[in-house]
């Protein structure tokens, strides 16, 4: 444990460094600025500004921006949440229930304080508990071979279609449609070209960054479109800031246990956050002497959920940094961003690069403190954003996509495969087909599909080999139990046709 | 605004995407005297895809998914008009008439203001990538 606590100091130490807190700030207030737009959420503000990070001085300060506009995201989120009621995630869902109506009782400045507040304190303590959490997990995962990498690829597959909300079928649709983007370009195995059509730009395969902004940054501001009206945004007072002893009394208890669920849920792949904050939720309701306050501003509704939705998106980085698997939509645009800097997640990033490792880490942190920091402060600010008319945020946003994906290769095409995504984004949003299961297959498509064959390889063509070995028997079988209740409660006619909750 | 059912179309695009995967697989070879080949993969999630849609055209269209509006559409051709006449074109006229056109068509702005706006972001987009970032873009037309 104190080893694993030196070795975060040792990050620390790196990101403390002057450059590298600029990084921070530029990140933070990036972050804050998009996020807190009305409809983009923090998937489609960290993949509008990922090509930013691209142009810092070193990868861990990308890593370090990249961190800081994804709590910065977060942080505008739950300012829209509080101030709106337009929740920019669906984990946000829940800070809306009672943060919009402290709002309305002119108590916006306490809310978004203590959802400040409480993100640092559950970032900080989940910081630590990954510190001494991922190491472990990614000594045990350098024995994983081929069968165990198929296994849990299928469970994050399994649990990305039927945890991301909406309807479970067309939550696996994506999945598949993901999958079999995922696979265009050269075979690894063979070498043989896959679905490129001659196309050289794609021989490589499909390119994540413009898919990503496309899908998400263009597609939201397409489906913006439907909903234009010109004006800006009234926003409500914020009032007094900080806030009173009693607020305190009634938050403390609630950020430490939403902090502790927050972590414990976030562990497991597919939608982390927002069961966090709903069993958070839930649970400070019926713990409350007074329950019915909430739903009519309980600042416990806020400091709860927030503080469980903050450390669930920090204990996501495990499966992300250990395994290299993403875990939600948010941690794949991340793992892109990652790649982008010539960094490759998963076990052995531990032992090959442990400067990176802890850098990661530590920058969460970073992006923390400097979120805490900075953002209270100008909370006015923010609410002023609000106020400017949507012709000019829109066009805005739409010229940072189009710049940002142009500035990462130079490259025309990219532009071209934005605008596709982008339309393409937009039908499935219509159609309630939610594309972040279908990023997530796209990321693990590749590993799918390498890790099947060589296991069949290894099985002499059989696939006992998966349910032979006990540990990718045991993910193959949760696996199965996720998809065969999915299958259960839709042919029992529990079909959930409402609008898929948006994660971005 | 095309009354078509948005899962309707997603479905059919999918259903084409699901047809192209599954033929390609066929040449691509799904077993091989080294063991399975890079089409297997592709052919076990195009049948499995295809049955899932046909789960999703069952399910009930809800009373509000009624067809796709005339303003969203017309942005999608915008823009990939845009990203067609980029290369030639550079990336200051193009961005300038792209901007403007957006301002004014979608969001029923005057003529001055559309100007005004869609000028100072272009300008203030090159300025950050093009002068601080030192991203190289082909400003203007090629005439070559």
């Amino acid at each position: 444990m104190i080893e694993a606590l030196q070795k975060l100091g040792y990050g620390l130490s790196l990101s403390f460094e002057p450059a590298n807190l600029l990084y921070a700030l530029i990140g933070s207030v990036l972050g804050t600025l998009v996020g807190v737009l009305p409809g983009l959420g923090p998937v489609t503000t960290i993949a509008v500004l990922l090509p930013v990070t691209y142009h810092a001085g070193s990868p861990l300060g990308a890593i370090i921006m990249l961190a800081s506009i994804y709590y910065g995201a977060m942080y505008g989120g739950s300012t829209t949440s509080i101030l709106l009621k337009v929740p920019g995630e669906a984990a946000s869902v829940v800070t809306c229930i009672d943060g919009y109506e402290m709002a309305k009782k002119g108590r916006a400045g306490p809310a978004l304080a203590i959802a400040a507040i409480g993100s640092f304190i559950a970032g900080t303590l989940a910081v630590c508990a990954l510190a001494l959490v991922g190491p472990a997990f990614a000594k045990f995962a350098v024995s994983f071979g081929p069968p165990e990498y198929f296994a849990l690829a299928l469970f994050g597959l399994a649990l990305s279609a039927t945890l991301s909300g909406g309807s479970p079928i067309r939550g696996m649709c994506m999945v598949f449609v993901g999958l079999l983007l995922g696979l265009v370009g050269v075979d690894t195995v063979t070498g043989v070209e896959r679905y490129t059509f001659g196309i050289m730009a794609i021989s490589d395969g499909i390119d994540l960054v413009p898919m990503l902004m496309g899908l998400f940054g263009l597609g939201e501001i397409l489906h913006n479109l439907d909903n234009r009206d010109g004006s800006s945004l009234v926003a409500s007072k914020v009032g007094r800031l900080f806030p009173s002893r009693e607020d305190w009394k009634e938050s403390t208890g609630p950020i430490f246990r939403g902090s502790f669920i927050g972590f414990l849920v976030g562990l497991i792949p597919g939608g982390g956050a927002i069961l966090a904050s709903l069993i958070s939720y839930t649970l400070e309701k019926k713990i409350s002497k007074t329950p019915e306050e909430f739903g009519r501003g309980a600042i416990a509704g806020v400091a709860g959920p927030e503080s469980a939705n903050n450390s669930a998106a920090t204990a996501s980085f495990v499966p992300l940094l250990t395994l290299g698997l993403p875990g939600n939509a948010v941690t794949a645009v991340l793992f892109a961003g990652l790649l982008i800097q010539n960094v490759q997640p998963g076990p052995l990033m531990l032992v090959k690069s442990p400067d990176v490792f802890w850098g990661v880490i530590a920058s969460m942190y970073v992006g923390n403190i400097m979120l805490l920091i900075l953002n209270l402060p100008l909370v006015g600010l923010w609410v002023q954003l609000l106020r400017v008319p949507s012709w000019i945020l829109s066009p805005a946003i739409l010229l940072i996509a189009i710049f940002g994906t142009y500035s990462l290769r130079s490259n025309f095409v990219d532009v071209g495969t934005l605008m596709v995504f982008g339309a393409i984004g937009y039908v499935l949003r219509k159609a309630r087909l939610d594309a972040g299961p279908l990023i997530m297959a796209f990321i693990l498509a590749n590993i799918l599909d390498t890790s099947l064959r060589q296991s069949l390889l290894m099985g002499d063509g059989s696939m006992a080999i998966v349910f032979s070995r006990p540990i990718s028997a045991v993910i193959l079988a949760a696996a199965g139990i996720v998809v065969g209740a999915q299958v259960y409660k839709y042919f029992r006619g529990e079909r959930t046709l409402g609008e898929p909750e948006s994660i971005t | 605004m095309i009354k078509i059912a948005p899962t309707y179309l997603a479905a059919g695009m999918l259903g084409a995407l699901a047809l192209i995967f599954g033929i390609g697989a066929f040449r691509l070879g799904f077993w091989g005297d080294d063991g399975p080949g890079p089409g297997l993969l592709p052919l076990v999630v195009s049948l499995l895809l295809v049955p899932m849609l046909v789960l999703v055209l069952r399910e009930p269209l809800p009373p509000d998914e009624t067809g796709f509006s005339a303003g969203p559409l017309s942005a999608i051709v915008l823009v990939l008009i845009y990203a067609a006449i980029l290369p030639r074109a550079g990336f200051v006229l193009s961005t300038l008439v792209m901007l403007f056109t957006w301002i004014r068509l979608f969001y029923r702005q005057g003529w001055f203001r559309s100007a005004a706006c869609s000028a100072s972001l272009t300008v203030l987009g090159l300025v950050i990538f093009n002068v601080l970032l030192k991203v190289p873009m082909q400003l203007f037309p090629d005439l070559q």
